[in-house]
C-alpha cells in the first residue's frame, strides 16, 4: 500500500480576490411568482430535452459555515414538468436525514400551474416518518411532500432548510453528545471547526441552472477542486465571511456507460473542505475510536479468541483465523448504538453480544479480537465502488480493518467482505482509496492490483468421442481467490436444497443433453482448500456427425461456468468499440482452460480454428488446439485480466483478449475419417 | 355471545406453551438433511373478541443450521401493520445460543420503519414495518419469536384468514388455531391435507386447530407453482354468506366510484380520438395505467378499503382497489357498464368459505359494445392485448356490487387455445441465401387482439424476423384479423447469407415466436420437488419448405420423432427430397407440471429443442 503522492489543489486562504462574477441567482435572493413563472417559460418544453420528463430549471444551494462547523444549508429548486410521465414521477418529494445529526424542514412549497394559477401546499400536509430500511437500522428518516397531480407545463418549487451532517459522530471532547440536547450541539460535525462538502454538478435529469454557495468565516481556509468538467466560480468578501459561489448552466443528463466506473468518478463534481488534510482525518478517526474504547474486550471475548487461536501455530494463522469468524459469524445487520452512530465502531463487548454489525462494527470486532490476541490493530475508512479526490471531504462509505506488523507495515483486512471468501482482504477492493486511522496518522492510500494468478479459474478436462457423436469426459475444476469466492458463492448465498442446480445448469448450457454421471466438490462452508469440483459427464448427439465427418466443440473450449455470476466479465460488452470511462470487472482474473479429447477411431483432425495471439497492459489471451503425439485432440487457452479497473484506453486490449474466449466457445473442430 | 378474554387467551397460550428448546428432538434427518433451518414449532392463533376486536397471534421457535440461516434468511422478522387500526405487541425475541446461553433482544433491535412498498406513496404513510433484529445468532441457535396484532373492532367486519403450511425451511409442527365466542360459525377449508379439524370447548368459546407435523421444505424452484396448490393451505372465515361478504365492500366502492373528480374534464379529449366503444375502454384504462402511479399493497393491510376516485386521481397514486375505483368512475361518466373485482389471491379457491382474504387485487369487469358481448377483464395498472390476461386464467373474481352471482370462476385458458403455427416457404440461392414467405397464425393467449386492432404491424414484424434470424421482413399484412385467431404473412426483404464454416451449412429449424423455447422452460434439474407452471399451456407448429439449388445436398437432418402424450405431445417429421427439405414440427405443452411429469416433460422438451434436434447440416454446391 502506498500513500497517494500530493497533488496541486486550490487552497483559498482569507485572500479577497474575486475569480468571475457568475450573474446567477443565489438563494438568499427573493424570488417571486413573476420570476418564477417567467424562468419556466424560458425552460422551454419536452421538444427541448429529448428523453426527458422533466427539467430543473434551478437548483440553488447556499451553505452558511459557523465558527464550530455548524452549516445552515437552504436550498431552492424549480422543477418543470414535461411529459405526463413526468407530473406522475414528481407526485411526492423525499428528503432523507438522521435525526441524530441532522434537522431539515420544508420552508415552501408552490405549484406552478401552467395555465398560470399558483397553489401553495401547505405545510401542515409535510409527513415526517421513519424511513424504508433493510440490512441498517439506526432511525433515519424521511420527510415527504405531497404534491400531487401536475401535467406537462406545471412546475413545482420547494424550499428547504438543513442543518447538520450526514452522519453521527462524537461530540468535541470525545464524550458521546446526548441525544436530547436542544441547541444546534448535535448538529455540529465531529472534527470540530470543520466543514465539507460533495456537490453534484451532474444529474440524470436536465438542470438549467444550479449554484453552490459557501459561506466561510474568514479565517477558515477553505480547499477546493472541480473535477471532470468546469464550473464557474466567485469568491467574494461578505461581512464577516467569505462568499463562495459556484455554478453552472445547462447541464444536460448524464449518461453512463454499462461497466463503466462509478459515475462520481468521471462526471462534474465540486469537493470543499476546510480540513487540512487527509492527515488530520486520520487522525481524528483514531482519536474518536480509542477514546470511545471501541476495542476494549472482555474476559468473553478473551476466551473465545484463544479458543479461535489455540492451534494456531504461528501469527498468519491466528490473523486467519480471527478474520475468518469474525467474517462468517457477525452478520451484517447494523443495529443503533444511539447518539455517537456512524464512524463510531460499536464495542467489542456490543457486538460480540449481538454477533451482527456493518461494516465498521465487524472491522470493530476483528480489532478487538487482534488486539486481545497480542496484535496491534486500528480501523480505516475506504470507498467500495468510486474513488476517493484528494480533497480531504469525506468520500467513504465503507470500513476495514489494518494489521501493523512488527516490522511497522500494515495489511488490509476485511471481514465484511470476505465471509466465505479465502481471502483476508478482498482482492474486489484492488484499487481502491482509503485511509487509515493510525495513531501517528496517514496520507491517502490505494490498494495494489492483485496478480491474476491469485485468482485462477482451472477447468482440466478429459473425454472420449464417440463415432456417433457422444462424448463423454470429466473435467475437474479449481478455483482461488476471487475466482472460489464466486463459485462459493452460489452455494453459501443459496438454499442448501438447491446447490446441485449450479452444477446442473452449467453442463445444461454445454447442451441440454448433458447427463452428469458425478458431481463431486468440497464443502463449500469450508475454507480450508481451494474449491475444488468434479464433474463426470456424458452427452448424446453431440457432435455433428456426417458422412465421414465429425463437427464438436470440445466441452471444456465450451467454457462451463461462463455465466455471469461466476465469469462477470464474460457479461462485459465487447461489441462496444469505444468507451468514453473507464470500466470495471470484478477482480484481476487468471482463466485457465485444458482439455484432452480421444477422438474416435479411425478419424484424424482436419481442421481447427485458429487464434491470434493477444498481450497487452490490460489483459492477455492464448490459447489453441493441438494434436499431441499419440493423437489426442489437445486444446488450451489462458485469459489473462490483469487488473480490476481499467482505463477506458484498456477497452481495446480487453475487447480484444475476451473475444477469443468467446470465440473458442463457438467454433468447431472437424475430423475426418 | 360471552366476551372472551384476553386472560384467558393466554390460558391457552400457556396450555399449549413453549416446549423445552431440547435440539431438535424428533426431528428427522430426512427432513432437515437439506435445510438451511428447521421450525421446530410455528403457532398461529386468530382469535375473535366479543367486541368485534381480532387478535393473531404468531410464534415460532427455528433452529439455525447453516450459517446461510443467520446471513441472510431469518436473522429479522419483519412484521407489517397498520397502526391506524391494529396494535402490535412483541411479547418475546430470544435466541438460545448452541451452548445454552439467551440473547434477548435488546431495545435497540426492534426498529419501526415504513414498509418499502409505501415509498413515494403519502396517502400510506401510516403504515409501519417493525424489525426485529435477532440477536447472538450462530448455528444451532433457536430463535424464539412471539407477538400479536390486535385489530379494533370494525377494521375487518369478520374474523377472516389463511395460512400455508409449508416454508423454505421444514417445520417439525405447526398449529393454527382460530378462538371464536359460542355460536359463531366458522366455514373453512384445508386443501391438500386431510387433516381435519378439531374442536374444543373453552368455556366461553369454541377452538379449532388444525394441527400438522413433519412438514418438509418448499424449495424455490424456478417457475414454480404457487404452494397453495400443493402445499396444506387453510382458509377460514366467519362470514357466513358471500352476499354477506360483500355488502361492506359494495358500500365502499359505491361511495368510492360515485364520482372522478377532475379526471371527468378527461374525458372528452380521450373520446375524442377512439372510434369505437372498445377503444373508448382501452384508452380510458390506458389513461389510468399512465397517470397513476401504483402502490402494492396487501388489501388486508387496510381492512379492504379504497380511497374516492377523485382522490386518487389528484393524488396520481393508488393501490389496485383505489385504481379499479378510478377506472370504474370513469368508464361510467364515459357511459360504459363497469363494476369492480376482486380478483383470488391463489387459484386454489374455496368458494364454501366467504371471506375477503381469499382475494388480494381488484380489476374492472367491463362489457362493451362491439365484442359480440364478450366481457374486459381491465387491469387498472396494466393494458391487457386480450380480453382476460391469461395470467388470470383458473382464478376467480367476486363482484361485490353484482345483481346476482358475484363469484365468477375465470377460464382455465383462453376461449381459443394457446397456439402459434408458423409456414415457411423459403428458398436457398445459388449464393447460400435465404429468401421467401412466412404466413404466421396466433390464437388464444398468443394473439394480441386488442393491441392489433390498433393497426401495428411491428408486432408480426419482430416475430417473423425470429422466424429467419437476421431478416427483415417486407409488407407484412394481416391476412386475418380477429379474436379466434390472427393471421399475417410476409416477405423477406433482403436475403439472408447462410455461412459455411468447415465445409457444411448449418441451418437450425426455426422455433416459434411464442412457443416453448420463448418460455424459458427451466429444463437444467433432472427432477424437481415442485409442481411446474408454465406461463401458459400452448401449442405450436412449424412447417416449412426449403428449395435448395442445384448442387447443395441435405447431409445431416434430424430424425424424426414423436412422443403422445401428458403433460407434453410433440411430433417431429423431417425429410430431404431431392432439392426440397420440407420439416413439420409441432408439440404441445400443458400448463400444470406435477413434480412427477416433470422428468417426462423435460425429456420431451430436450427432444424438441436440442440442438441436434434441429440442425440440418448442407452441403454446399462444390
Amino acid at each position: 500500500m502506498k500513500p497517494r503522492p500530493g497533488r496541486i489543489i486550490f487552497l483559498v486562504p482569507a485572500l479577497l480576490f474575486v475569480l468571475s462574477a457568475t450573474g446567477l441567482q443565489t438563494v438568499d435572493a427573493h424570488v417571486d411568482d413573476k420570476d418564477l413563472f417567467h424562468l419556466i417559460e424560458e425552460a422551454g418544453d419536452a421538444a427541448a430535452y429529448p428523453g426527458s420528463s422533466q427539467v430543473i430549471v434551478f437548483d440553488r444551494t447556499v451553505a452558511d459555515v459557523q465558527d464550530t462547523g455548524l452549516t445552515y444549508v437552504d436550498q431552492e429548486k424549480l422543477w418543470k414538468v414535461l411529459t405526463r410521465r413526468g407530473g406522475r414521477d414528481l407526485r411526492a418529494v423525499t428528503f432523507n436525514y438522521d435525526p441524530l445529526s441532522a434537522k431539515i424542514e420544508v420552508r415552501e412549497a408552490r405549484i406552478l400551474r401552467k395555465d398560470g394559477s399558483i397553489e401553495r401546499i401547505p405545510l401542515d400536509t409535510v409527513i415526517d416518518y421513519p424511513a424504508p430500511a433493510r440490512a441498517i437500522y439506526w432511525g433515519a428518516r424521511e420527510i415527504i411532500i405531497p404534491v400531487g397531480r401536475l401535467e406537462p407545463g406545471d412546475a413545482l418549487y420547494v424550499k428547504t432548510f438543513r442543518k447538520g451532517f450526514t452522519y453521527a459522530l462524537l461530540g468535541e471532547d470525545g464524550s458521546i453528545a446526548a441525544a436530547d440536547v436542544d441547541d444546534d450541539e448535535r448538529y455540529i460535525p465531529p472534527m470540530r471547526g470543520h466543514f465539507y462538502d460533495i456537490v453534484q454538478f451532474w444529474s440524470g435529469t436536465p438542470i438549467k441552472e444550479k449554484s453552490y454557495t459557501a459561506l466561510v468565516p474568514r479565517d477558515k481556509t477553505l480547499q477546493f477542486e472541480v473535477y471532470n468538467g468546469e464550473v464557474t466560480c466567485a469568491v467574494h468578501p461578505k461581512g464577516d465571511k467569505m462568499e463562495y459561489i459556484w455554478a453552472k448552466r445547462d447541464i444536460k443528463p448524464f449518461k453512463g456507460e454499462p461497466n463503466s466506473v462509478a459515475a462520481s468518478d468521471v462526471a462534474t463534481k465540486l469537493l470543499v473542505s476546510t480540513s487540512p488534510d487527509w492527515q488530520a482525518k486520520s487522525l481524528w478517526f483514531h482519536g474518536v475510536n480509542e477514546d470511545y474504547g471501541s476495542f476494549e474486550w472482555n474476559d468473553e471475548i478473551k476466551a473465545k479468541v484463544d479458543e479461535i487461536v489455540k492451534d494456531c501455530k504461528t501469527d498468519a494463522e491466528k490473523v486467519h483465523e480471527l478474520t475468518h469468524w469474525v467474517a462468517n459469524e457477525i452478520r451484517y445487520s447494523g443495529i443503533s448504538m444511539g447518539p455517537g452512530e456512524g464512524y463510531t465502531l460499536h464495542s467489542g463487548e456490543m457486538n460480540f453480544r449481538d454477533r451482527c454489525g456493518v461494516c465498521k462494527d465487524k472491522a470493530g470486532m476483528l480489532i478487538t479480537m487482534l488486539r486481545a490476541a497480542g496484535f496491534d490493530s486500528y480501523p480505516a475508512m475506504t470507498m467500495a465502488g468510486s474513488r476517493i479526490d484528494y480533497i480531504p471531504a469525506d468520500q467513504f462509505n465503507h470500513c476495514v480493518t489494518i494489521l501493523k506488523h512488527a516490522e511497522g507495515d500494515y495489511q488490509l483486512l476485511d471481514p465484511t467482505w470476505v465471509p466465505f471468501v479465502r481471502e483476508l482482504w478482498s482482492s474486489a477492493e484492488q484499487q481502491q482509496n482509503y485511509l487509515m486511522g493510525v495513531p501517528e496518522g496517514s496520507d491517502l492510500c490505494e490498494t495494489p492490483i492483485s496478480p491474476p494468478e491469485n485468482h485462477y479459474f482451472r477447468i482440466k478436462g478429459k473425454s472420449r468421442l464417440y463415432p456417433c457423436g457422444t462424448l463423454k469426459g470429466a473435467f475437474t475444476l479449481t478455483a482461488e481467490g476471487q475466482s472460489d469466492a464466486r463459485v462459493r458463492r452460489a452455494f453459501v448465498r443459496g438454499y442448501k436444497a438447491l446447490w446441485r442446480s449450479y452444477f446442473e445448469k452449467a453442463m445444461h448450457a454445454i447442451s441440454p443433453r448433458t447427463v452428469i454421471d458425478c458431481v463431486d466438490y468440497n464443502d463449500p462452508y469450508d475454507l480450508s482448500e481451494p474449491f475444488t469440483a468434479r464433474i463426470e459427464y456424458t452427452i448424446p448427439k453431440y457432435a455433428i456427425v456426417t458422412e465421414g465427418k465429425i463437427l464438436f466443440t470440445p466441452c471444456v473450449a465450451r467454457f462451463p461456468f461462463s455465466d455471469g455470476g461466476t465469469s462477470y466479465f464474460m457479461t462485459i460488452d465487447i461489441d462496444r468499440t469505444e468507451r468514453k470511462y473507464g470500466f470495471k470487472t470484478r477482480c484481476s482474473r487468471l482463466l485457465e482452460l485444458d482439455e484432452t479429447i480421444d477422438l474416435p477411431d479411425g478419424y484424424a483432425v482436419k481442421d481447427f480454428p485458429e487464434y491470434d495471439r493477444v498481450d497487452g497492459t490490460a489483459a492477455s489471451f492464448e490459447g489453441g488446439y493441438r494434436v499431441d503425439g499419440e493423437g489426442h485432440l489437445v486444446y488450451d487457452a489462458t485469459l489473462v485480466l490483469k487488473k480490476r479497473v481499467y482505463e477506458a484506453s484498456d477497452h481495446e486490449n480487453f475487447r480484444k483478449a475476451v473475444r477469443g474466449v468467446k470465440k473458442m466457445k463457438n467454433n468447431s473442430v472437424l475430423l475426418g475419417r | 355471545m360471552k366476551n372472551l378474554s384476553l386472560t384467558s387467551i393466554l390460558a391457552v397460550l400457556l396450555a399449549f406453551g413453549f416446549s423445552s428448546l431440547a435440539p431438535a428432538a424428533g426431528a428427522d434427518d430426512g427432513l432437515c438433511s437439506q435445510a438451511d433451518a428447521v421450525y421446530l414449532e410455528m403457532n398461529d392463533e386468530y382469535t375473535l373478541l366479543e367486541d368485534g376486536s381480532l387478535i393473531h397471534r404468531h410464534s415460532h421457535k427455528v433452529k439455525l443450521l447453516t450459517h446461510y440461516a443467520f446471513h441472510r434468511l431469518l436473522g429479522e422478522s419483519f412484521i407489517v401493520y397498520n397502526p391506524e387500526f391494529q396494535e402490535l405487541k412483541i411479547y418475546l425475541s430470544r435466541t438460545t445460543m448452541a451452548d445454552g446461553e439467551t440473547v434477548d433482544s435488546t431495545p435497540n433491535a426492534f426498529n419501526e420503519v415504513l414498509p418499502g412498498f409505501c415509498r413515494m406513496a403519502p396517502p400510506y404513510m401510516g403504515l409501519r414495518e417493525m424489525v426485529v433484529t435477532h440477536l447472538g445468532l450462530e448455528r444451532q441457535a433457536v430463535i424464539e419469536l412471539d407477538y400479536e396484532i390486535r385489530s379494533k373492532p370494525g377494521f375487518v367486519p369478520f374474523l377472516m384468514g389463511e395460512e400455508t403450511f409449508a416454508s423454505t425451511s421444514p417445520i417439525l409442527r405447526k398449529k393454527v388455531d382460530v378462538h371464536l365466542p359460542k355460536g359463531v360459525v366458522l366455514n373453512s377449508r384445508l386443501f391438500n391435507s386431510d387433516v381435519e379439524a378439531v374442536t374444543s370447548d373453552g368455556g366461553s368459546f369454541i377452538t379449532h386447530s388444525w394441527t400438522l407435523t413433519d412438514l418438509p421444505l418448499v424449495p424455490r424452484e424456478a417457475m414454480g407453482d404457487e404452494s397453495a396448490r400443493f402445499a396444506p393451505h387453510l382458509v377460514f372465515s366467519t362470514c357466513p354468506s358471500w352476499d354477506e361478504a360483500a355488502k361492506v365492500l359494495a358500500e365502499r366502492f359505491g361511495a368510492a366510484c360515485s364520482s372522478a373528480g377532475t379526471a371527468e374534464k378527461e374525458l372528452a379529449a380521450i373520446a375524442q380520438k377512439t372510434d369505437s366503444p372498445t377503444a373508448l375502454v382501452r384508452a380510458i384504462n390506458k389513461f389510468v395505467a399512465d397517470d397513476v402511479a401504483g402502490v402494492s399493497i396487501d388489501p388486508a393491510l387496510l381492512g379492504y378499503r379504497m380511497r374516492p376516485a377523485a382522490e386518487t386521481f389528484s393524488s396520481s397514486l393508488g393501490t389496485s382497489f383505489d385504481r379499479a375505483a378510478l377506472l370504474v368512475a370513469l368508464l361510467r361518466k364515459a357511459g360504459l357498464c363497469a363494476e369492480p373485482a376482486l380478483l383470488s389471491r391463489h387459484r386454489a379457491f374455496a368458494p364454501e368459505v366467504p371471506s375477503w382474504h381469499q382475494f388480494s387485487e381488484c380489476r374492472v369487469v367491463c362489457t362493451p359494445d362491439g365484442l359480440k358481448g364478450q366481457t374486459l377483464l381491465l387491469d387498472p395498472a396494466h393494458l391487457s392485448d386480450r380480453p382476460i390476461d391469461e395470467r388470470m386464467a383458473s382464478r376467480t373474481l367476486f363482484l361485490p356490487l353484482a345483481k346476482g352471482e358475484r363469484l365468477r370462476a375465470l377460464p382455465k385458458s383462453c376461449k381459443c387455445a394457446n397456439r402459434v403455427i408458423a409456414d415457411l416457404d423459403l428458398a436457398l440461392d445459388a449464393r447460400n441465401r435465404l429468401t421467401g414467405r412466412v404466413r404466421l397464425r396466433v390464437s388464444g393467449a398468443l394473439n394480441p387482439f386488442l393491441q392489433l386492432t390498433g393497426g401495428d404491424r411491428s408486432w408480426a414484424a419482430q416475430r417473423m424476423a425470429r422466424l429467419v434470424p437476421g431478416a427483415l421482413f417486407d409488407d407484412v399484412r394481416a391476412a386475418v384479423l380477429s379474436d379466434e385467431e390472427s393471421v399475417f404473412v410476409g416477405t423477406i426483404k433482403d436475403p439472408v447469407p447462410l455461412e459455411a464454416r468447415s465445409g457444411v451449412i448449418e441451418f437450425t429449424l426455426p422455433a416459434c415466436p411464442g412457443g416453448a423455447l420463448d418460455m424459458r422452460i427451466p429444463l437444467a434439474s433432472e427432477t424437481r420437488a415442485t409442481p411446474l407452471r408454465l406461463p401458459r399451456a400452448v401449442t405450436e407448429e412449424m412447417n416449412l419448405e426449403l428449395a435448395l439449388p442445384e448442387g447443395v445436398r441435405v447431409l445431416v437432418a434430424p430424425e424424426s420423432a414423436e412422443v403422445i402424450g401428458l403433460p407434453a405431445s410433440m411430433n417431429s417429421v423431417i425429410a430431404a427430397d431431392g432439392p426440397v427439405l420440407t420439416a413439420s414440427r409441432s408439440l404441445s405443452l400443458t400448463q400444470a407440471v406435477s413434480a412427477e411429469d416433470y422428468p417426462a416433460l423435460r425429456e420431451v422438451l430436450i427432444e424438441w429443442s436440442a440442438p441436434d434436434a434441429r440442425r440440418v447440416i448442407l452441403e454446399p454446391k462444390k
